[in-house]
């Protein structure tokens, strides 16, 4: 990737803006004006409300919105990044540039950034010094220097999600028109978080307002990533062409359910090979397992995460908090619930899935995160009450393990966490297609592995589980804590 | 120069590109025609390393279109179907911007500018902001920003369309100097004149699949057949059919007006105004019809095959070679040559030897 490209791409574009009065015009009043009305009307609601300390915490929330309005210019450069110029038939002659796809989508991002930052940035510094001129009580006792960071990350934060949201929409459209309609997607997520960040700054919740920063900037890395991972000069001018066609997908997810290649296998060069249970027991399953060893290290690292959050995880999660308080409790076998409590497993894992596509994964890795994180808040509770984990007795975390969990739990926990690296994979496909795919392609290989490895083998082994529960697991227990 | 090996592009179910298989040789022009939605862009834009083939291979100057897609783009200039300038800008800002992004130092550039705009007449205009250019001013500077980077190939996609016929003539100039300094350069147009004063070979394209491709006398051969020539006569022409018979197969007969085909009018022509004049049948006028590319254009698109079926024009060199592929042949073609301009008359039977 060119550093030159980047900067000549980005320096381009703010030229282009700044030269654009329609924009300039409404970002020099946001500047210059906003920040004036805002300390006016401080002043007015201090004589009003009669309370100046009420006030006092409004400051920060005040700088915020100064900060914020600005830097919410970027959804629109960014949302015409691409759709504008392919709309004005220019996008072809730049796409034609040797350039990388990630030099042509950043150099857009970081253009789509610049001016509404400094713009904000400004803002903010008018605002400060205003207060601090017209204001100095206010200035001095609303706004901190830890406030004035966390607003100007948060600020930055925010903006690097909405154009990283936006050039991704910007990218996948094929008019401005319907690229407002689908920012949507992100208006409403931002001013949810702008409420959140209102309701926390008033409350000077610090800690919560940091914790945001870092979700906030996560979050915006997590866009960027996929938006770079998305971003295909070849998709943005096939979708001249592009249209839905049901039939195309259901053949091609078919093609991926009946037949295992790797990520990346251009559809047309496929056997066309009917579906085997022997031959995807025997070569496709272990070639599967190969090809996902990295969302597999990230289902167990959250696994992990889990069990060494555990502990904390109690005062949380009532119910996980509610699970010390069952140690001890030996139900009576149940087949039924056995198979009942599998299928819900397998649902449950199911859903997550699903809900990995628009989460980036992180649904799918809950389900080993909490696995985990309830055991370990069991065993954690039972050792400080007292429990031993080398002897056997009611009270020890040992006992726990070898009664409650290991029985079932060394079928259903790796289940859990293949389930899971499956999700992640799902909500990976999204970010970085490998090469020879397309964003769709690679969602919907990664959907039909995810079906074909829950039907073959999660629904059995949850259903086993499921079973060993209900038939092992209930005698262990009667024969370690006593009917 | 250019090579691509049964190029396949489909979009969804939708197959823009249909196997097309072309050669361009260095500093040759070749021009690629087709109706609209035939897949030329799509085809240009393949070989441009935008697009890439869902099947197929292309090479162009030496580089793979997919593998070393970005050393085809250095070595390629793209003028679009639409100018699509960046309005706010300055033309030496913007040329600046496009030679920095092909890799050209800032002097470099500065230079090739200065002299391109001045070749194109807009030196004068350099102050300018883009948005104030006509349509014409605003499709050189697109031209000049596809030659900023003197690239060896270029791909010229209705190159003169909105220009005034002075500016047309300094675009057509231009392209003669390119082809001169052995530029190769695959030429789209819907201007068959064009075509024909610029063209050293012309490639057809209908429905993604390439119908036929040759140089203009191959392929005029093919689809109009000989030469056709018309006597005007100074009375009724059904009088000078016996006089002639023999000597050439006429063609139509319309009032004073008759029309024959011959390859060799050298020999032909004035054996028949002796016999006319040995008749007593005065001859006002003989001359060869004017047989346009449009003509044989809208034989191609019509469907049909050519007069000589696949393969050489029979008179044509080895290394000549006009050919109509298969493809069009399935996609309608049945063979016949119909001269559609003209009202014909007589019945024909083409693709012997004329006495």
């Amino acid at each position: 990737m060119s550093l030159s490209a980047i900067r000549l791409i980005a320096r381009r574009e703010v030229n282009d803006t700044l030269t654009d009065w329609r924009i300039l015009v409404p970002i020099f009043i946001l500047t210059f004006v906003l920040p004036q009305i805002l300390i006016a009307a401080s002043s007015v609601a201090i004589d009003f409300v009669g309370d100046r300390g009420s006030i006092i915490r409004l400051i920060p929330f005040a700088m915020l919105l100064v900060g914020f309005i600005p830097a919410s210019f970027s959804l629109i450069t960014a949302l015409e990044s691409f759709v504008g110029e392919r709309e004005r038939n220019s996008l072809e002659a730049l796409l034609a540039m040797p350039i990388s796809d990630n030099a042509l989508y950043l150099g857009k991002l970081i253009s789509s950034l610049i001016p509404p930052l400094m713009s904000s940035f400004l803002a903010m510094a008018v605002f400060g010094i205003s207060l601090r001129v017209r204001e100095p009580d206010l200035f001095a006792r609303g706004l901190t220097f830890e406030y004035l960071t966390v607003v100007l990350l948060l600020i930055m934060a925010k903006a690097v999600m909405m154009v990283a949201g936006a050039v991704i929409i910007s990218s996948h459209t094929t008019s401005i028109r319907a690229a407002n309609l689908l920012a949507s997607f992100i208006l409403l997520p931002t001013a949810a978080i702008v409420q959140l960040e209102a309701l926390l700054v008033i409350g000077q919740r610090r800690d919560m307002l940091w914790l945001s920063v870092v979700l906030l900037m996560v979050i915006a890395a997590v866009l960027t990533r996929t938006g770079m991972g998305t971003f295909n000069r070849e998709e943005i001018l096939s979708r001249e062409h592009e249209q839905l066609n049901m039939r195309q997908i259901a053949t091609t997810f078919t093609l991926f359910l009946r037949e295992y290649q790797p990520a990346g296998t251009p559809p047309e060069t496929y056997t066309g090979a009917s579906f085997s249970l022997r031959r995807f027991y025997l070569a496709e399953l272990p070639a599967l397992l190969r090809e996902y060893r990295l969302p597999l290290l990230v289902a167990l690292l959250a696994a992990l995460a889990g069990a060494a959050a555990g502990p904390a995880l109690g005062g949380f999660f009532e119910r996980i908090g509610a699970s010390p308080g069952r140690v001890g409790v030996t139900p009576e076998p149940d087949v039924a619930l056995g198979i009942i409590t599998g299928a819900a497993n397998s649902l449950r894992l199911m859903i997550t899935a699903i809900l990995a596509i628009f989460s980036f994964g992180i649904f799918s890795l809950m389900v080993p995160f909490f696995a985990f994180g309830g055991v370990s808040y069991v065993t954690a509770a039972l050792a400080a009450g007292g429990g031993s984990w080398f002897e056997l007795g009611p009270a020890s975390p040992l006992q726990f393990i070898l009664g409650y969990v290991a029985p079932h739990g060394l079928i259903e926990l790796p289940a859990a966490i293949l389930g899971a690296a499956l999700g992640v994979r799902i909500g990976a496909a999204v970010m970085a297609p490998p090469r020879g795919f397309t964003v769709g392609q690679n969602i919907m290989w990664s959907l039909a592995q995810f079906a074909r490895v829950w039907a073959f083998v999660l629904l059995p082994m949850f259903l086993l589980a499921g079973l060993v529960q209900q038939l092992v697991t209930t005698r262990i227990l009667a024969a370690l804590y006593g009917a | 120069m250019i090579e691509a090996d049964n190029l396949h592009k489909t979009f969804g179910a939708f197959h823009a590109v249909r196997g097309v298989t072309l050669t361009v040789a260095p500093g040759e022009v070749v021009a690629l025609l087709g109706p609209n939605g035939a897949g030329k862009t799509t085809t240009v834009r393949m070989l441009g390393a935008i697009l890439k083939p869902t099947r197929g291979r292309a090479r162009v100057a030496g580089y793979d279109v997919v593998e070393q897609a970005r050393d085809v783009r250095r070595v390629v200039g793209l003028l679009t179907e639409f100018p699509g300038l960046y309005l706010r800008m300055r033309p030496q800002e913007y040329l600046h911007f496009f030679g920095a992004l092909q890799g050209m130092d800032a002097v470099a550039s500065a230079h090739r500018a200065q002299r391109l705009l001045q070749q194109f007449g807009l030196w004068d205009a350099r102050d300018k902001r883009l948005d104030s250019f006509s349509k014409g001013m605003k499709q050189k500077i697109a031209l000049i920003r596809a030659l900023i980077h003197d690239p060896p190939v270029l791909y010229l996609d209705e190159p003169t369309t909105a220009m005034d016929p002075h500016s047309a003539r300094v675009v057509r100039d231009a392209m003669m100097e390119l082809r001169a300094a052995r530029r190769t350069i695959l030429l789209t147009t819907h201007n068959l004149t064009e075509a024909e004063e610029l063209a050293d070979r012309i490639v057809i394209i209908r429905g993604g699949a390439l119908v036929a491709e040759g140089t203009i006398e191959q392929l005029t051969h093919r689809f109009l057949g000989m030469p056709l020539w018309e006597l005007r006569l100074a009375q009724p022409a059904t009088a000078a059919a016996p006089a002639l018979d023999g000597l050439v197969r006429i063609e139509a007969i319309e009032g004073v007006s008759l029309r024959f085909r011959t390859n060799d009018a050298r020999h032909v022509n004035p054996q028949i105004v002796s016999r006319l004049a040995a008749a007593g049948i005065p001859v006002v006028a003989l001359s060869e019809m004017p047989r346009r590319l449009e003509d044989v254009y809208l034989e191609i698109i019509a469907g049909h095959t050519g007069r000589f079926g696949e393969g050489t024009i029979p008179d044509s060199g080895p290394a000549e070679r006009a050919t109509v592929t298969g493809d069009m042949r399935r996609n309608g073609g049945n063979g016949d040559i119909g001269l559609a301009p003209l009202p014909v008359t007589a019945s024909h039977d083409e693709g012997e030897a004329l006495p």
